[in-house]
């Protein structure tokens, strides 16, 4: 939020400006960026294209999982992936031919997926705290993922072979919980 | 000299893919066995010649930690190294397994080569190219 943009205290739609929430905002964005770049390229072998606006990508078919963490703070990881770019993770996960891996093996690899964006964010945001991760819940495929997905810290990565979505919320306790 | 590893983590699909990368890491892998959680770890580790034992830490029965505290309390099984392979990378975390007698520590996601260097480490062998 430019400073000019902030008039006795208060962004131009009345709301309070809050510096510290921004920084955070702002590092949480910057730690997902970083951890979605380093697990698809170390594990997955696959390079982000570009980041794109949560509106921007067409409404279609994805994969979608969640998952949720305690500790120092609480929150969840909400993962969507386009139906077109899951089969071309697991692949690069298995070392296997598309044509060859079963429906149970594209939804485990997704999930893994989340399990390692999820800890490897946490790890940067809170190097010195513990955290108890759950374990990722895989969703049907269905044309309710973008209803489904909340409205935490949110990114698109577009790979050129479809797109991840990731949603990221954490709240302490001293904060209301933004999910209810 | 091939080393017999034991992958313990309750995900068929990263067990395949930490098995996939022992083969391409260049290490000499004897048996590769596999366990879902820390009770089948230990049920193969007594019957069984493990050479080095890689371990997820969250995990349904019994998790990485009460695996790593069996482990080091049991004068047959703790000559045997292990190995923490883990999403949770925390400072706090990592010294957390290393001072229940973890002697490694691999953070995913990782490379066949930081595998390679954390398990030579632990088995105290040299690395030639």
């Amino acid at each position: 939020m430019p400073s000019e943009l902030v008039h006795n205290g208060q962004t131009p739609d009345g709301r309070a400006f809050d510096a510290a929430r921004l920084r955070e905002e702002a590092l949480v964005v910057r730690c997902l960026r970083e951890a979605a770049a380093d697990v698809l390229e170390t594990m997955f072998f696959l390079a982000i294209d570009r980041e794109v606006g949560w509106d921007e990508v067409a409404a279609k078919p994805h994969h979608y999982v969640e998952m949720d963490f305690q500790g120092a703070a609480e929150g969840r990881l909400e993962l969507a992936v386009s139906n077109d770019l899951a089969p071309v993770l697991a692949a690069g996960f298995f070392g296997k031919d598309e044509s060859k891996l079963t429906p149970t093996e594209v939804s485990a690899v997704i999930c893994e997926l989340a399990n390692m964006l999820c800890g490897s964010v946490l790890s940067r945001l809170e190097n010195g705290s513990l955290f108890e991760l759950g374990a990722p819940q895989s969703m049907a495929t269905d044309l309710e993922t973008e209803s489904r997905i909340g409205a935490g810290h949110r990114r698109v990565f577009d790979l050129g072979y479809g797109d991840v979505k990731v949603c990221f919320w954490m709240w302490r306790e001293s904060e209301a919980n933004p999910a209810q | 000299m091939a080393f017999n590893v034991l992958i313990v983590d309750d995900s068929p699909a990263m067990r395949s893919f930490i098995g996939r990368v022992l083969d391409l890491s260049g290490l000499e892998i004897g048996a590769r066995l596999e366990a879902d959680n820390g009770a089948e770890a230990l049920e193969i580790l007594g019957k069984s010649c493990i050479d080095v034992v890689l371990t997820d830490i969250n995990m349904p029965v019994m998790n990485g930690e009460e695996f790593l505290t069996e482990v080091a309390s049991r004068g047959d099984l703790n000559r045997v190294p292990v190995v923490v392979v883990s999403t949770d990378s925390s400072g706090l975390r990592m010294e957390r397994m290393m001072s229940l007698g973890a002697k490694g520590y691999v953070k995913k996601p990782f490379s066949p080569e930081s595998l390679r260097e954390e398990l030579e480490r632990a088995l105290g062998v040299a690395h030639h190219a």
